[in-house]
């Protein structure tokens, strides 16, 4: 559970996120919608631990991780987190193998469940990519990857800003389903995007504008 | 389960060494270049330095001391004779060269030579050569006698060994032998080395080859394929060989059987006062000095060194930190994905090292080829100086080794800090 208390981030002069207060609990499927620049990529900066509030309180189950040492958030983000970008940010000379066992290589205990991966790739339809350059892939299967990558440490919430923003109908609909699926199997869902639609499938939705989470 | 281990993170990192193949080569060029000149100048010097420093270490053991002329007048000589007794002295001339080669199906043997001529009779069972000072005595023909002093006959007195290489049983005795010699002269300062010729020289006696001689000679026929024997040609001192004469570059080796502190303390105080037309140099005093040269030698390197791998740094630095801001974007996914502040900055220092560890490898074997062509050129254009062999020491290699890496190290802090330092939200937005 992330429990985020009275939470205030700036830059400078400039406050992004005024005063935000909100629990997101194991489970959820939220999605954040606002206008450009309203600050929702540093909203999930801060929920995925990638970027520190100014102020408040962030509680992921129970414990305050605001004033944790980097070494110990770098390993919650690890564990409890994965990211889905928009832009995928995958590395590009690196084979699809490699780029998903990042999360892996990084972390403590660097064991890959081999059978688990396995269904994994089956599932996303990237198995037969497995050796290419991320380079040579299409933009369907460079999200799918990077789905891969997301998951592969078995996280308990996953963050995605604007997953779907790079992608056709169809591989936009290929991205939503997998989010579903994982969602049906317990994996809190953290949704960015400006697509209304895709608020359908979520059992919240907010919107942040002028630094408020609505 | 699958572990991904070390090697796995390393085989990630070796990778990213080489994404821009031009840095690559950069950093590794500042990295190689003190390297090779450190260590080949280290291979050579101590090359240098062993090939004489055994042979002094010998005359020290044995409490020897050498005369140095300032010139070329044989005056002084003739007062040392007169003042020492000269049938203690033995003149070496520099003078070495290849006598001879043998090759069989299977093995291949070279026959070196050194000329020394002496005031000896052997009457004292006792020679000094170039390196060695030995009990001997005649067991084939005779001695130099008086006759041969005056007439400057140009006899000589070989070893066993030799005797045995050449004439198997026969008996050598006025069989005659011809050395290979090369005109020696001065231009302009320098020395050169003119036209072979061959110096006939008829054998009068065979000395009894020293023990060291015998079991080297015999250990090499057994397990060797190849290698060479050194044999010291007797002359008389009164007959000289015009080529090989180098006034300035003789050396005279002493040595007393009996007193060797009285008769250096007689020469000593025999010396008139105000004339300076030799030196002379304790061996304890000549190895002190060449220790002292060598380690000077060695920390000049060193600086040198030093200095072209802090400028190499710099450069370092630059393209280091250039390689960051270009990776920002993937520095960002690893972050995310769990990538902390410390192993961003250990991936940059194994890079580094991973680097300085090819720079090493390359300067290694660059050297070590470059000191073997260089003396074998220099060698084959100073054929008297075939002694000298090449010396690489384990030390100078790991000196090396830790300067490159250090350098690395130092320099590769400052990037990997900084990539360490990056700020995950904007190096994804980079991307």
């Amino acid at each position: 559970m992330i429990k985020l208390e009275n939470v205030t981030k700036s830059f400078g002069d400039l406050i992004v996120l005024k005063d935000i207060s909100v629990t997101i609990n194991g489970g959820d499927y939220i999605t954040i919608m606002g206008k450009s620049g309203a600050g929702k990529t540093t909203f999930i900066s801060m929920l995925g631990l990638m970027d520190r509030p100014t102020s408040g309180k962030y509680l992921l189950d129970g414990q305050d991780v605001v004033n944790k040492l980097d070494e110990e958030v770098s390993r919650l983000r690890n564990e409890e987190f994965g990211f889905v970008f928009q832009g995928y940010n995958l590395i590009n000379d690196l084979t699809v193998e490699e780029n998903i066992l990042i999360p892996v290589m990084y972390g403590r205990k660097k064991q890959v469940d081999v059978e688990y991966l396995d269904s994994l790739l089956n599932r996303l339809d990237i198995k037969h990519l497995l050796h290419k350059k991320v380079n040579k892939l299409s933009g369907g299967e460079k999200q799918r990857v990077a789905i891969a990558r997301a998951v592969v440490n078995k996280p308990a919430t996953i963050i995605a800003d604007e997953p779907t923003g790079s992608l056709d109908t169809t591989n936009r609909d290929a991205v939503l389903q997998i989010f579903r699926e994982l969602n049906k199997e317990g994996v809190t869902i953290i949704l960015v995007t400006h697509d209304i639609s895709l608020t359908k499938d979520a059992t919240r939705s907010y919107r942040l504008a002028m630094g408020h989470l609505i | 389960m699958r572990h991904l281990g070390l090697l796995y993170r390393i085989n990630h990192l070796f990778k990213n060494i080489f994404k821009n193949r031009t840095r690559f080569f950069l950093v590794l060029f500042g990295l190689v270049l003190p390297g090779m000149l450190l260590m080949t100048a280290y291979f050579a010097l101590d090359s240098i330095y062993y090939s004489n420093f055994n042979e002094y270490r010998h005359y020290q053991e044995l409490n020897l001391f050498e005369v140095r002329m300032n010139n070329s007048e044989s005056r002084p000589l003739i007062y040392l004779q007169d003042e020492l007794g000269e049938k203690y002295i033995t003149y070496k001339h520099y003078t070495k060269g290849k006598l001879a080669e043998f090759e069989t199906a299977n093995q291949s043997f070279t026959i070196y030579y050194d000329l020394i001529s002496t005031n000896s009779h052997f009457t004292g069972d006792l020679i000094v050569a170039g390196d060695y000072v030995m009990p001997s005595s005649i067991i084939k023909g005779r001695v130099f006698n008086e006759s041969d002093f005056i007439e400057n006959k140009p006899y000589v007195v070989i070893d066993t060994i030799l005797s045995g290489i050449l004439f198997d049983t026969e008996d050598p005795i006025g069989k005659t032998i011809s050395i290979p010699i090369y005109g020696y002269y001065l231009e302009n300062g320098i020395e050169k080395y003119g036209i072979l010729r061959y110096q006939p020289l008829e054998i009068i006696g065979v000395l009894q080859a020293d023990m060291r001689s015998q079991v080297e000679f015999i250990n090499n026929l057994e397990n060797d394929e190849n290698f060479a024997y050194n044999t010291g040609l007797y002359v008389t001192s009164s007959f000289l060989i015009p080529e090989v004469i180098k006034p300035e570059a003789i050396t005279y080796v002493f040595y007393d059987t009996k007193d060797i502190n009285r008769m250096s303390a007689n020469f000593l105080s025999g010396i008139p006062t105000g004339t300076i037309l030799y030196q002379v140099n304790y061996f304890d005093g000549i190895v002190y000095s060449i220790q002292e040269q060598y380690q000077t030698l060695k920390l000049g390197f060193v600086a040198v060194a030093v200095v072209l791998l802090l400028i190499s740094m710099v450069s370092i630095i630059s393209i280091m930190i250039f390689a960051v801001k270009e990776r920002i974007g993937e520095i960002g996914v690893k972050k995310a994905f769990g990538a902390s502040k410390v192993k961003m900055m250990i991936d940059f220092l194994i890079e580094g090292q991973m680097t300085s560890i090819f720079a090493f490898l390359i300067s290694l074997i660059v050297s070590i080829y470059a000191v073997y062509i260089g003396f074998y050129i220099f060698r084959y254009n100073h054929p008297s100086l075939y002694f000298y062999d090449v010396s690489i020491h384990f030390d100078t290699i790991i000196l090396t080794f830790l300067l490159i890496n250090l350098s690395s190290l130092i320099a590769t802090i400052i990037p990997a800090s900084y990539a360490a330092r990056i700020n995950i939200s904007d190096a994804i937005k980079f991307e």
